[in-house]
Order: C-alpha cells, then sequence, then structure tokens
C-alpha cells in the first residue's frame, strides 16, 4: 500500500467512512508503522488547528503510548496473546488519538475576548472563504464590500515573488514568503541587474 | 485598611512608570528574538495556517557562518526550501528548483517581521505581555500594534527561554487574522540534522534577482499611506514596464505599471494577507499588491500618477 493511498484511508478513517475490514486492517498497521501513526497525529494536529484549538499533545504522543502499552503486555506468553496485544495496541493508539483530539477550552487570552474592537471591516467578513476547502481557496471570488473583485490567479505568482524579492531590496522586512508559493512560479524572467536608485 | 489603601494608592501611581517600562522591555524582547532565529540552533514542527489553508512543516536551523535553514513541508507535494546565508533554494517535487538570492538573511520561519527596530517606531507600538504556554513552552507575548489600518499588527508569541517566536499572528484593527504558524514541538541547541529531512539536490536552477532601474521612474505614488515611501524602484528590464515599491519599515507594497496586455484580472482581491488591485488606466495596467489591508493598495493604486516630463 502506498503511502499516498495510507493517507487517503487514515483521512477516511477520520471521517467514519472506512468499511469495518479496512479499518481492522489499518488499525493494526497503525500497531508497527510508525510513519502511519505520525501521519495519523498530524491529521488530528491540522484539524485541531483547523478547529481553532490547540494541540493537546506533542507528536510522537500515540508513538509512545503504543510503545508503553507494548513494554506492559508484550511479556504475555503464547502467539495468540501476542497478536491479541498487537490488536489492543493499534486499537488503544486511534482511541488516544481520538481522546487527545477532543476540543478544549483555550488556556489562552483571545484577542476578541479581550476588549478589541468588534467591528471588523466588511471586506474580511466573508464567511464563504473560510468554509472552502483549501484546494479551491485560491480560486474563489472574495467578496470585498461592493467594490470590483478579482480572484488571486497563477500569473499573480510571478508578480508576488517579484515582490517579496523587492520588498529585501527596500529593506523592508515583510513576511518571508517563499513556503507560501506552493506553485512554481510562472514566467519569472531571469532580472538584468543595474544600478541602485535610493530614494 | 489604611495600608490597604496605602498599597492602592502606591499601584496607581506606579502604574504609568509600569507601562513606561513596558515598552524598553518590549523592545529587549524584539532585539533577542532576531539574534535568537541566528545563533540558536532549533528544529521543530509547525503548523501554517492561511484563511482555509493549514500545511504542516518541519525546519531546521543550524548557527554557524553561513547559518543555515531548511523547511520542508509535511503535506501533500514535497516543497523544500533551503536557506544558506543569504541565498534560497525552494524546490517543489517534480518542479525545477529555483535559486533566489534576496541579498539579505532572513529566517525561513513564515510570517516573521525580520527588520531593525529602528524601523518599528515611526508606525507601530511595542508592548509585551504573559503570553501563556506553546508547544509545552512558556512564553511572552510581543503586541506589535500599527498606529493605523493601513497596516497589520503582529502577535509573537516569544519562548522565554530561548527568545524564538514560537506563534506568530497578524492582526486588523486589534483582532486576529486566519494567518498564524505556531510551534507544535520545538528542540532548542540540539545539533540541526540537515541531512536527516532529505534536502534537494541542487541541480539548474534558475536565478531570480531583481535589478534597480538607473533611471528615474517616470511613475510616482502621490498620496501613500502615512509612513510608507517608495524605497526602490526595481526593472525587469522590460520597457515601459515599472516596478515601485514602496514601506514603512515593515510592510511593504509593489506597484506594477505595464504599457502591454498582460493576462491578470483585473479588480481588488484577497489572499491570506495579501491584497491585490489590478487595473486598466489609460491604456496602462497598475496592478498593486503586499500583505496589507486592501484600503492599503486601493489608495495607492488610485495614487499612482505620471511624473512630469514623461
Amino acid at each position: 500500500m502506498s503511502d499516498t493511498t495510507i493517507r487517503e484511508h487514515l483521512s477516511a478513517l477520520m471521517d467514519g467512512e472506512l468499511s469495518r475490514e479496512q479499518a481492522g486492517f489499518l488499525l493494526r498497521r497503525l500497531g508497527h508503522d510508525r510513519a502511519a501513526v505520525a501521519c495519523w497525529t498530524r491529521l488530528h494536529t491540522a484539524r485541531e488547528c483547523l478547529k481553532g484549538g490547540a494541540p493537546l499533545s506533542s507528536p510522537g504522543f500515540a508513538a509512545r503510548v503504543s510503545r508503553a502499552l507494548a513494554v506492559e503486555l508484550l511479556p504475555a506468553r503464547g502467539r495468540w496473546l501476542r497478536w491479541s496485544a498487537g490488536g489492543v495496541i493499534a486499537a488503544t493508539v486511534a482511541v488516544a488519538a481520538l481522546l487527545m483530539v477532543q476540543p478544549l477550552p483555550r488556556s489562552e487570552p483571545d484577542m476578541a475576548a479581550a476588549g478589541a474592537p468588534t467591528a471588523a471591516p466588511a471586506w474580511l467578513n466573508d464567511p464563504g472563504a473560510a468554509a472552502q476547502p483549501a484546494a479551491a481557496f485560491a480560486q474563489a471570488p472574495v467578496a470585498i464590500d461592493d467594490v470590483q473583485t478579482a480572484a488571486y490567479s497563477p500569473q499573480l505568482d510571478a508578480y508576488t515573488l517579484r515582490h517579496y524579492q523587492s520588498g529585501d531590496a527596500a529593506e523592508a522586512g515583510g513576511l518571508v514568503p517563499y513556503v507560501l508559493l506552493m506553485s512554481p512560479p510562472q514566467g519569472v524572467a531571469p532580472v538584468r541587474g543595474g544600478a541602485a536608485e535610493q530614494r | 485598611m489604611r495600608a490597604r489603601r496605602g498599597a492602592l494608592a502606591g499601584l496607581l501611581l506606579g502604574l504609568p512608570g509600569v507601562v513606561a517600562a513596558a515598552q524598553p522591555l518590549a523592545a529587549a524582547a524584539w532585539q533577542r528574538m532576531r539574534k535568537a532565529l541566528v545563533v540558536l540552533d532549533y528544529s521543530g514542527t509547525l503548523v501554517l495556517r492561511q484563511g482555509a489553508d493549514l500545511q504542516t512543516l518541519a525546519i531546521e536551523h543550524r548557527a554557524g557562518s553561513p547559518d543555515r535553514d531548511l523547511l520542508t513541508s509535511l503535506d501533500g507535494r514535497t516543497l523544500q526550501i533551503e536557506r544558506s546565508g543569504t541565498r534560497v533554494q525552494w524546490t517543489l517535487a517534480g518542479a525545477p528548483p529555483l535559486r533566489l538570492d534576496p541579498g539579505r538573511l532572513h529566517t525561513l520561519l513564515p510570517l516573521v517581521p525580520d527588520v531593525p527596530l529602528a524601523a518599528l517606531h515611526s508606525s507601530y507600538t511595542l508592548t509585551q505581555q504573559d503570553g501563556g504556554r506553546v508547544a509545552a513552552r512558556a512564553t511572552t507575548q510581543l503586541l506589535i500594534q500599527p498606529h493605523d489600518g493601513y497596516r497589520y499588527g503582529y502577535r509573537l508569541w516569544l519562548d522565554r527561554a530561548s527568545g524564538l517566536p514560537l506563534r506568530v499572528q497578524l492582526t486588523l484593527d486589534g483582532r486576529p487574522l486566519p494567518e498564524e504558524f505556531r510551534f507544535v514541538a520545538l528542540r532548542v541547541g540540539a545539533q540541526a540534522d540537515l541531512a536527516a529531512l532529505g534536502g534537494a539536490t541542487p541541480t539548474a536552477a534558475a536565478t531570480t534577482a531583481p535589478g534597480r532601474s538607473a533611471q528615474p521612474a517616470p511613475w510616482r505614488v502621490v498620496n501613500a499611506p502615512p509612513g510608507f515611501h517608495v524605497r526602490v524602484c526595481v526593472s525587469d528590464g522590460t520597457p515601459g514596464s515599472e516596478h515601485l515599491v514602496l514601506s514603512d519599515g515593515i510592510a511593504s507594497v509593489s506597484v506594477y505599471v505595464q504599457r502591454r496586455p498582460v493576462p491578470l484580472p483585473q479588480g481588488t482581491g484577497v489572499r491570506g494577507a495579501l491584497s491585490f488591485v489590478s487595473e486598466a488606466r489609460d491604456g496602462e495596467r497598475i496592478t498593486v499588491l503586499g500583505d496589507v489591508p486592501v484600503p492599503t493598495v486601493q489608495r495607492i493604486a488610485n495614487s499612482v500618477a505620471l511624473t512630469a516630463g514623461h
């Protein structure tokens, strides 16, 4: 089974869309596949962050639970017992992962609750944008008051990349852009150098 | 009772002093963060949130001369960004690598405004307060609040032990934007293992580095928002194409004026913290974009005018 397939199955398991047989197979795999456990943990971390809550445990938590249980259960006698122990470990890892992502009240003070203004600019209040899947986010038009709107298009990537590079030239701190460019920048022709002109 | 009143009066009298002292403390925290980003070895996993999009990333930083960063996406297509000194190599699986040379050191941690303290004073106010815990570490929260609505603010949760930014969030009018990153695990001090993440093999790479125009720009911005000034005019070597960069020290905005048809949608839009405007005017295409609120790019776009004599 490829990494992509495992990832899809883990995602389906999270959503409760996996058949009982497939779920059983995947849970057995979680008992010994560290990469799958890490992926499972990341999926839950990402989902928790999407909900706005803080991650409740460090990465590797599921693996540590698994190892601790293995230490307790492996001395058991008999091959059948080892098999059942493996099943228990896998199930416990799954349950532990599910338990650790239960939403809890946020412990840190929230900006909105700290007396911040309640009225946000109208162009920010676009419920559609937040609800869209990530893949569709870039293509969807964003409502900004009643002004003319446009969707971000890949053609803007070249302008964006050049903007961030020149931001450094302008000695403006700005934000590091490179991770934001998830598609190969197109049309960024090599640029000829020239004398500097500061104003 | 009298003693309690005295204590209360003393507290009230001492409050302005406490507030006044917060600014130097915040300034010191800012300086410490900038230094920590360079001189410490650290590695960890972080989650980057941009609107509805979430990415999990791993970062490794190794101090040295030059210092090195390796940022790797853990979801979807493999993206690796490697920095060595001022050189950055951007590699997406299945695409040719792109080598960039911005010309100055800059951490690969996203959303961290990395500027000297002096650049902040004219348009922002720094304060600090307790930040609670992030990634199981105690933090101090640094607030960078803009003086007006033409730029974003920042909230930074700084590790008390190391000074490193564990979480950074953009704000507008004091409210958080859905643009932030936060560490979920961080190791400080251990020698970072860049090879462990399988660094990209450098191959033939395109280099993009902006040149600066030797000629005075025929275009200027006549009514920029307060604090924004044109810093450079960057040339891409194409006749009839101008690129002005405005900045207030942290936020920067690019203005592109092109005298040829370009395949860009017209209108105003946002993608995460990035706002953009593109419009045709008198046979020119004017495109303005930057990590600023929409009114800022709109005002700048409306302020672009031809310099006398052109």
